[in-house]
């Protein structure tokens, strides 16, 4: 199933580009414009991943022994965490979000207690903010403590 | 001046404090990369692209260098001591490796391992100093229709080489070449694929893409699946020397390695897998007992080792002399490259000797530095394994988010950073690998730009570019291995529809 969801979501992929490729002027084979390679390439991926979700769909994929072993729930938590992470970034600063996020990824990877994570998450939040701003003058989002 | 002057040049400039730490630097996180299997070359390298920001051109890129070759180093140590290979190219070092360790000589296999490395990555580097200019004054005469030509047949290659399914390795180069489409055309100044969306003018930042499908990806697959208990056992210094019989064994397929090595690292594709692979096969050819392949042969260890690193040394060429990567850590050395505003080619040489020759003479200091680190402190090394996973990868994560955000102070390339990592995730599963990806995505400009000014010089006739001898010969190469990748597909559909 997870063959012919990724094969698929390829093919999609390709389709789509192809369409607005195909809005670009093409040129022609002897004086290409600047939507002949998209085009080209576009029409090139969507045969390839066209023949690869079929054959997935035939059941002739060469990943059917594939078992995803992923934890979905650990990969929501993740991706979640990653989210606020960016929206929170700018107006909160680099340390406090940093220090907030690196505690929930620690805690969802399965760190028991709360002193170790707490304690990583701040002195590598201290840490990479002076590495960045201070050593390498990186700006860094400084956002309540501004 | 001959090549022996200009590279006591390199070492001149080599010789500064900043530049001898950056070599230390470099071959400490190489190794340490190829020894935690949840970091990967390219990964390491696009972490650290941003903090190079601030450093001088010449020492940036000697740290990068420093990593892709220290990795190789690295790789062996975790595959001898507990069959866990740190970099894809040392797992064929597994097999013998790992064996010798159970019979109670994982010492010499430590030590062969450092010292195959050792020397087919300093005639490696030879082959480099040499080959490389003689390349690049060949390159010269080349033009765009040229280029054009050797990227083609690059990712042909890369397609051919790379992962179980070709058909999927083409698709990835697609991929890389559609993602090269996006922002403002070199050629024609159009905005293509930008939506409105101003962070698209500037198209896809490869450090950041190189971040997300190779640190972002590894960091869901560690933290998101079961991962082993990992039990490392003491190697004592006294333990490390080889036996005379086990040195004697050893020379021939060193050599050998060093030879294969080169010779695959000069072509697109895994060189450092592909090379370590060949020279295990061919020695267990040679050998007169190939029954103890697989059981603790010390041939096993010392080709495959010498061939990886020498390959790592051989793969710098195309990308030195031509300005073509066509591997992920040689792509990520010219994005090293292009953010110190320097373009290399055929005229890196001539134009920035200083860099040139500083960077070759840094990576054979860099080569005693390895066989000085990896044989002392092996035990070191290997016991940097007992860092929990679950701990190491979030700061790695930490510092990619910091590393993406530094490189433009942007918000959108953290988003891209996350949606990226998620799509490397999942596809990886299904057999698709992210190097094509990568390297389709560099070469992608390359292709375009070479085929639209190789069409004006040639008066827009494809006939014309491909009367120039060498274009049309890499360019009849390539067709006929793309159409040889193709035949299978196309003779199923043309069977389908017969019987239907």
């Amino acid at each position: 199933m997870g063959e012919k969801i990724a094969n698929g979501f390829l093919f999609s992929l390709s389709t789509v580009y192809l369409i607005f490729a195909k809005q670009l002027t093409f040129g022609s084979a002897s004086y290409p414009k600047g939507g002949f390679v998209p085009q080209v390439t576009g029409w090139l991926a969507v045969f390839v991943s066209g023949y690869l979700f079929v054959q997935s769909l035939r059941g002739k994929g060469d990943s059917k022994d594939v078992k995803m072993e992923t934890d979905w729930g650990r990969l929501a938590l993740l991706i979640i965490s990653i989210i606020i992470y960016i929206i929170i970034l700018r107006p909160v600063g680099y340390i406090i979000s940093t220090i907030l996020v690196l505690y929930a990824v620690l805690k969802i990877g399965g760190v028991k207690g709360w002193k170790l994570p707490g304690i990583l998450s701040l002195c590598t939040s201290v840490v990479f903010y002076l590495i960045f701003n201070v050593a390498l003058s990186v700006p860094l989002p400084t956002g309540i403590l501004g | 001046m001959d090549v022996l002057s200009m590279l006591l040049q390199g070492f001149a400039v080599c010789f500064t404090w900043e530049n001898i730490l950056a070599v230390i630097i470099g071959v400490l996180v190489g190794t340490l990369t190829g020894v935690l299997p949840g970091i990967g070359v390219t990964g390491a390298m696009a972490l650290l692209l941003p903090i190079s920001f601030g450093m001088d051109g010449t020492t940036a890129l000697i740290m990068f260098a420093g990593i892709y070759y220290g990795a190789m180093y690295g790789g062996s140590t975790t595959s001898i001591l507990v069959n866990l290979p740190g970099e894809a190219a040392s797992v064929v070092t597994c097999l013998d490796g790992n064996q010798m360790a159970k019979k109670g000589r994982a010492g010499a296999a430590l030590s062969i391992s450092a010292i195959g490395s050792f020397v087919a990555g300093t005639f490696g580097l030879v082959g480099l100093s040499f080959f490389a200019p003689w390349l690049a004054k060949v390159a010269l005469r080349f033009g765009p229709p040229e280029y054009f030509a050797i990227a083609i047949l690059g990712l042909v290659l890369l397609t051919n080489l790379t992962g179980k399914n070709p058909l999927k390795s083409f698709l990835m180069v697609l991929v890389g070449i559609m993602m090269s489409t996006v922002g403002m055309d070199a050629v024609t100044g159009l905005r293509r694929f930008t939506f409105g969306v101003p962070e698209l003018m500037r198209g896809f930042e490869f450090g950041v893409v190189a971040m997300a499908v190779f640190g972002i990806n590894e960091l869901f697959g560690t933290l998101l699946e079961p991962q082993e208990e990992i039990k490392v056992g003491k190697v004592r210094f006294r333990e490390l020397y080889p036996t005379r019989d086990e040195l004697r064994r050893s020379v021939g397929p060193i050599l050998r390695g060093t030879l294969i090595g080169f010779l695959i690292g000069l072509m697109p594709g895994p060189a450092g897998t592909l090379s370590s692979f060949s020279s295990y096969s061919v020695e267990k050819k040679l050998s007169k007992h190939p029954e103890k392949f697989g059981h603790g042969a010390i041939e096993g260890v010392a080709g495959p080792e010498s061939a990886n690193n020498a390959a790592s040394s051989a793969a710098m060429i195309p990308l030195l002399s031509l300005g073509l990567p066509f591997a992920p850590p040689a792509a990520l050395l010219l994005t090293g490259f292009i953010v110190h505003g320097i373009t290399p080619g055929p005229t890196l040489i001539a134009q920035h000797p200083d860099m040139f020759w500083g960077l070759v003479a840094s990576m054979y200091i860099g080569n005693v530095f390895l066989i000085i680190l990896n044989l002392p402190f092996v035990g070191v090394f290997a016991s940097m394994l007992k860092t929990p996973a679950n701990i190491l990868m979030p700061i790695v994560m930490v510092i990619t988010f910091t590393g993406a955000l530094a490189t433009n102070n942007s918000t959108f390339d953290l988003i891209l950073l996350l949606i990226l990592g998620v799509f490397a995730y999942f596809m990886s599963k299904f057999g698709y690998s992210m190097a094509p990806l990568a390297v389709g995505l560099v070469l992608g400009g390359t292709i375009e730009t070479g085929m639209v000014q190789g069409l004006i010089i040639c008066n827009g006739s494809f006939i014309e570019l491909m009367s120039r001898p060498f274009a049309g010969t890499i360019l009849g190469l390539a067709m006929i291995m793309l159409l040889a990748t193709f035949a299978k597909p196309i003779k199923r559909i043309l069977v389908h529809s017969k019987e239907d």
